[in-house]
């Protein structure tokens, strides 16, 4: 819907000057991987300052880390499954459903045939709802987010009762969780690095060490690479392959075409139908793989152990503005918050104090170099949003029960700073009724 | 290359939608390396045709020949692969994608798993310059400007190497400047052997650059023609049934009251160029005053000024009340009658009752509203009022006002503006994509209401419209007024030359 | 040239289409449940027909228009914001939030039933709108999609209840996990004059009828309802017509969240006595399906509320009988799509049948004018192009 606040951008006929700002920003560069690896250590400098702030070793110990990168993984899957669909031009609430399908199949294949086909069960499972998602929404045009939120009670509702169904009938399973899947996939860790194929293990060293600027480093360092399963090795490339399928392929093309303007692609002979379909389905096999691997976490089926990523992969999506890169971004950013919402809380306190800085430094900066005519209303709920941080950084305490919504919060209030920045797919949600065959 | 006597040969197309017949059993011959122009009025099914030889549409009946082979196109790319290319009237084009991409789309080189980037924009870097298009191939669509956005289309078409170049009106957007630069192209086209085919219903620039004309009526083929053996009167002639609507010289001057002052009214953020720039203008009763301009130079941004919809510097006077601190519903309340540009968009909710769409812009005012509520009887009479008054046939105040034809919705939103008895009137295209028997009745009841002593500011692109209606003509360029011309002593070309803000020469006079 | 007589045919047709696409979903819900029934090795038939005969037992009905009423509460809500094209899916957590200090006030206000209970009522209004004007305002002045904001502060609701709950609001101590008892001077009474105990009839049922006549006549009767449909239907034609396109979102979803603070009442009210873990947590999907299954009109909504009321209720019948009582919630789950897919199914038919009549008056009026010219034959196979 363009329910546009201000009605000079939608009274004005051509596409013109709004627009191309953040139509730049659709497309990385090596110029971006630079900026990355620079504020990556400005990140890195900025959790060690907040360690001895917030006194919270936690904040960067290698566990905290390891988890992080546990549930950064489906996380970024889950919105990589929504930014294909999205990309196509197909609003995807349903992701939750997808990955709770996801989930269920991932307990059945695991229990039968073990950790492998655990994953690959994940991916059938999300396919399920993907086609059901790609016939009401593709082919009969029904309301897209009725689908969407339509899925996410069926896949709960459908779970129990085929898990009551299946799961109950197995030795060791209930209605509420599978029988345990026997074994998992390898874990690896790097060589030298951190301990990986029986070298030493430097970062563990440098942890222990105790020594400032070290210990943190080897903290981090550690927990990212330490004993990371094969299955999040193999979300993670996925990343990277999505990003070159999107932008460096031909099918990438029509994909985003699919999204932009599908009559462009219609007219010049490219299947707009084909090519939301393959969308869609990829997307719901990649939001079931999500499932999949949290299936295997848990060694087994569990219900409601979703817990809400599916919406938190769609609000990803949306603040990684539906860009391969930007998503894995925000899905970190979750990993991390979440990682920090499980553990202690002075390292939530010293997480407050990371974002309380971010959130000013970018109200500032936006500020001072924002762009011309816009810069209050860009700047000033970043910066106002940062300050309230620092407040309740100095003087809150923050009970142990709030870290639950923590990644919520946080994802809540990164949308309130970059919401007017981002930029759907034009034809988000747009039908595309199939030629009428005649005679 | 073997030479058919035609590159395109249409025979007997017919085509239905339900129960609408819009092509019926037309042939067309297209002769290699020729112009072919396709004539007719808005709705005649030149549209229609073209998509059927484009391979959008498939015919019910009749058959389609692209260089002496017989085709039965399923899909467009059927059609591309035969050789015909189209370009829409309204530009297919993804504004977040580059040129170079949107160019290449759907017929990309490389292999499935890496796009031959560097590949794609040599091509369209070659074929721009062999076409004399000065284009940056790695520019985002949604920056470039019209008459680019065109250069695009067509040259998606001719990487996809068509014979047979369809073009949909392709200068309804364009500046003259624009179009003559787009006709040079045409004709550098046609000199390497492609044909072109286009549509139009601009009569100076059929007669000046077609070699053939093919005249289109109500889905009939009603004349052949080539511009040495016509005449724009018999074309004219031949394409509407009625003949086009005049207006009788006015017999009562205008008044003196000035019922709209705009005064230096600017549009647009500090930093760039305004949209509106420094506008002044008065409206007095009784008194058409009419404003012409390309699109896209000032008049949307002047009309949303106008209605209070976008902030603005400068002072708007209403009947001699300064309004620029009030709402637009305050705004309406007074008496401003608004005529939407897109009638469909602003005008009218299709989906909603005649009598629900008689309140439209009144519901906070009597009698519709009465305390809270929305008094469902006055709609309905005011509805039916207005449909008697102003003969808005096909409707009653419970059908929906997208059972209407485009005509009697306009003729709907007229009677509804002038039926409140308005203290100024801002009508912005009013006849607008309806038919000539409409548009007359339209002008007669601006006509009547001028007589009556409205005072009415007419923004139109139709210059026949202009001239007849308008008392005071007024020029927009760039967000400015640049002329002020006498509708009745002023030229085609005077008018054209201010226009377009450079003095260049125009294509052709109207008769 | 005769003009067509489209209002005599159309109404009758119209009025078919209506009823005919209610009754499409659920017969598709029901299709669909009964085949997850036969996947699972169960005999449908015998199941339904075991939850028919439950179900229409006297105190299954009482239950049933009891456990209608919050449906229907949530449905008018979702159906506020549906009129404005925003889909309130934050229901959830304004009614939960809501539902907490309705409890709250209701144990400790020092007032009478009279003031109480209404009071009560009002300050769950209040916290609902005030929780459903964060995604209201992120929309208008942050362009966020409401759909998301909403899904992230359900889960922020989800805490801040709990945090409360545990660390504010708790009565007692040990294993006590609820509010303070609430005592009859705040509790809502059961319908005088309709049966005691289990079988009474809250008198929520008013409460939920006067929510149905508000929504009416908001909708359908009021210059602002009227505002907020353009505002939805044509957002530009609002703006051109002095209705602000901003505000209304913002009023209608206030109005939708205020409405939805009343969703847990009659269990917090009427059942429990107290807020605690056995609030129903189901209730804005359901209501979101009687929404639909409604077509957002007043009396549609209330049977569509009844009818899954109905099927919720006669479904915990079903543990008895050895059959899985997830059947109900799996119906409930496909009714919330099938509403959907069974209005497109009657309108596609409904496109079809126009098309063929239209087809078949041309024909006749050409045979009647004698032109024996193109003798079409007309192939509906299509659909009517749109």
């Amino acid at each position: 819907m363009s329910l546009g606040p201000n009605p000079p951008t939608t009274l004005s006929p051509s596409h013109g000057a709004p627009a191309r700002a953040s139509v730049a920003r659709l497309r990385p560069s090596s110029r971006r991987v630079r900026a990355a690896l620079r504020w990556a250590l400005l990140g890195l400098g900025l959790l060690i300052l907040a360690r001895y702030l917030a006194d919270a070793p936690g904040i960067t110990a290698s566990s905290t880390w390891g988890s992080a990168l546990r549930l950064t993984v489906p996380i970024a899957l889950v919105a990589m499954g929504g930014l294909f669909s999205e990309r196509s031009g197909v609003i995807n609430v349903g992701l939750e459903g997808m990955m709770i399908g996801g989930t269920w199949m991932a307990g059945l294949f695991g229990t039968l045939a073990g950790p492998w086909a655990a994953l690959l069960g994940g991916v059938v499972g999300g396919l399920c709802f993907g086609v059901l998602m790609a016939v009401l929404c593709i082919e009969m045009g029904i309301n897209q987010l009725i689908v969407g939120v339509s899925i996410n009670v069926i896949a709960a509702a459908v779970a129990r009762f085929m898990a009551d169904i299946v799961f109950s009938q197995m030795d060791g399973g209930t209605i509420a969780r599978s029988p345990r899947i026997g074994g998992d996939v390898p874990h690896l860790s790097l060589p030298v690095v951190s301990g990986g194929f029986g070298t030493p293990d430097v970062s563990r060293v440098m942890e222990s060490s105790e020594l400032p600027v070290v210990a943190q480093l080897g903290g981090v360092l550690g927990g990212l690479t330490r004993d990371v399963s094969v299955a999040a090795v193999l979300g993670l490339l996925i990343i990277p392959l999505v990003a070159w399928v999107l932008w460096k392929t031909p099918f990438g093309l029509r994909w985003r075409a699919a999204g932009e303007e599908p009559a462009a692609l219609q007219a010049l002979g490219g299947s707009v139908h084909r090519t939301r379909w393959i969308a869609v389905l990829v997307g719901s096999g990649l939001a079931g793989f999500a499932g999949g691997y949290l299936t295997l976490i848990s060694q087994g089926y569990i219900e409601n152990q979703t817990a809400g990523r599916g919406f938190i992969g769609l609000a990803t999506l949306i603040f990684g503005n539906w860009t391969p890169s930007g998503v894995f971004f925000g899905a970190s950013l979750f990993g991390i918050s979440d990682a920090v919402g499980i553990g202690r809380p002075e390292t939530l306190r010293a997480l407050v104090l990371v974002l309380a800085v971010v959130f000013a430094a970018v109200g500032v900066r936006r500020l001072l170099r924002g762009t011309p005519g816009r810069r209050l209303r860009d700047g000033v709920p970043s910066l106002v949003l940062g300050v309230v941080l620092l407040a309740v950084f100095a003087f809150v305490p923050l009970p142990a029960a709030v870290s639950s919504a923590t990644p919520y919060v946080v994802t809540l209030a990164v949308l309130v700073v970059a919401g007017t920045r981002m930029r759907p797919p034009a034809a988000l949600g747009r039908l595309v009724p199939r030629r009428t065959r005649r005679s | 290359m073997v030479e058919h006597e035609a590159s395109v040969r249409l025979t007997g197309i017919v085509k239905r939608f339900g129960t609408f017949t819009a092509n019926d059993r037309i042939d067309v011959l297209v002769r290699p390396g020729t112009v072919h122009a396709i004539v007719g009025e808005n709705g005649a099914g030149k549209s229609t045709l073209m998509k059927v030889l484009a391979g959008e549409e498939r015919p019910d009946e009749g058959t389609v020949e692209v260089e002496g082979v017989a085709h039965d196109f399923r899909s467009p790319r059927q059609a591309q692969q035969a050789g015909v290319g189209i370009v829409h009237q309204h530009f297919l084009l993804a504004g977040a994608l580059r040129v170079w991409e949107n160019v290449v789309l759907a017929d990309e080189p490389g292999r499935p798993w890496r796009l031959d980037a560097a590949a794609a924009r040599a091509r369209v870097t070659e074929l721009a310059d062999a076409n004399g298009f000065d284009v940056d191939v790695d520019a985002f669509v949604s920056d470039l400007g019209v008459g680019d956005r065109q250069r695009v289309e067509i040259l998606k078409v001719l990487h996809r190497e068509a014979r047979v170049i369809i073009l949909d009106e392709p200068t309804a957007v364009l500046v003259p400047s624009e179009a003559s630069a787009l006709f040079r192209s045409i004709r550098a086209l046609t000199a390497r052997g492609a044909s072109v085919v286009f549509i139009s219903h601009k009569l100076d620039e059929v007669l000046a650059f077609a070699d053939e004309i093919t005249v289109i009526r109500a889905g009939r083929v009603v004349g052949r023609t080539t511009p040495a053996e016509t005449t724009p009167r018999e074309l004219a002639g031949l394409m509407v049934e009625v003949a086009m609507p005049t207006v009788e010289p006015r017999t009562s001057p205008p008044g003196d009251a000035v019922v709209l002052s705009v005064d230096g009214v600017t549009v647009g953020s500090p930093d760039e160029r305004p949209l509106l720039d420094a506008v002044s203008l008065v409206v007095h009763a009784g008194e058409i005053v009419g404003v012409a301009g390309v699109e896209g130079n000032g008049q949307s941004e002047l009309l949303a000024a106008l209605l209070g919809r976008v902030d603005y510097d400068g002072q708007i006077t209403l009947d001699g009340q300064a309004i620029d601190a009030l709402s637009t519903r305050e705004r309406r309340a007074l008496g401003v009658g608004y005529i939407p540009e897109d009638r469909h968009r602003d005008g009218v909710v299709l989906g909603f009752s005649l009598s629900e769409n008689a309140a439209l812009g009144y519901q906070q005012r009597a009698p519709i509203k009465r305390g809270w509520w929305f008094d469902r009887s006055a709609a309905v009479s005011t509805a039916a009022d207005i449909i008697r008054r102003f003969d808005v046939r096909g409707g009653s105040p419970t059908t929906t006002a997208a059972s209407l034809s485009g005509g009697n919705q306009q003729k709907f939103i007229i009677g509804r503006e002038l039926g409140s008895d308005p203290t100024v009137l801002v009508a912005a295209h009013p006849t607008r994509g309806v038919d000539v028997g409409a548009q007359g009745a339209v002008w007669r009841e601006l006509v009547t209401a001028r007589d009556a002593g409205l005072g009415t500011l007419l923004v139109s692109a139709d210059l026949d419209e202009l001239l007849a209606l308008s008392d005071r003509l007024l020029v927009m360029y760039g967000g400015r007024v640049v002329a002020e011309l006498d509708p009745r002593s002023v030229t085609a070309g005077d008018l054209g030359e201010h226009m377009t803000g450079a003095h260049l020469p125009t294509n052709g006079g109207r008769s | 040239m005769t003009r067509r007589r489209t209002l005599p045919v159309g109404l009758p047709r119209r009025l078919a289409v209506t009823v005919a696409g209610p009754f499409v979903s659920v017969l598709l819900a029901l299709a669909v449940t009964a085949l997850f029934l036969t996947a699972g090795g169960y005999s449908a038939a015998s199941a339904f027909s075991v939850m028919w005969a439950y179900g229409v037992q006297p105190n299954s009905l009482v239950s049933s228009l009891n456990g209608a009423v919050p449906l229907y509460v949530a449905a008018v809500a979702g159906a506020f914001a549906v009129r404005m094209g925003l889909f309130n899916i934050g229901v959830d957590g304004q009614y939960r939030m809501a539902a907490l200090a309705g409890a709250v006030a209701a144990a400790s206000l020092p007032f009478p039933l009279a003031v109480r209970l209404p009071l009560t009522l009002l300050i769950a209004c209040a916290v609902g709108a005030g929780w459903a004007l964060i995604p209201a305002l992120l929309k208008i002045h942050r362009g966020v999609n409401e759909v998301i904001t909403s899904i992230l502060l359900n889960a922020i609701a989800t805490t801040i209840v709990a945090v409360l709950l545990s660390g504010v609001f708790r009565s007692g101590g040990g294993q006590n996990t609820g509010t303070a008892l609430i005592d009859d001077g705040g509790l809502m009474p059961a319908l005088p004059g309709v049966g005691t105990g289990q079988g009474s009839i809250s008198s929520f049922v008013v409460v939920a009828l006067l929510a149905g006549i508000v929504y009416y006549l908001v909708i359908e009767r009021s210059v602002f309802g009227y505002s907020l449909r353009v505002a939805a239907r044509s957002p530009e034609a609002a703006e051109s017509a002095g209705i602000r396109v901003d505000r209304k979102i913002v009023q209608a979803m206030l109005i939708s969240g205020a409405v939805a603070g009343l969703v847990g009442l009659p269990h917090i009210l009427s059942v429990a006595g107290r807020f605690d873990g056995t609030l129903p947590t189901d209730l804005m999907f359901t209501g979101l399906a009687a929404t639909l299954l409604g077509r957002q009109h007043p009396i549609g909504m209330a049977l569509g509320a009844f009818v899954l009321a109905f099927v919720e209720r006669s479904a915990q019948v079903l543990g008895l009988v050895q059959l899985p009582t997830e059947v109900g919630q799996v119906f409930l789950a496909v009714v919330l799509l099938s509403s959907a897919v069974g209005y497109w199914l009657t309108e596609r038919a409904d496109a079809r049948i126009a098309l063929t009549l239209a087809l078949r008056r041309r024909l006749r009026a050409a045979r009647d004018a004698v032109a024996p010219g193109a003798s079409s034959t007309p192939t509906p196979t299509g659909g009517a192009s749109r």
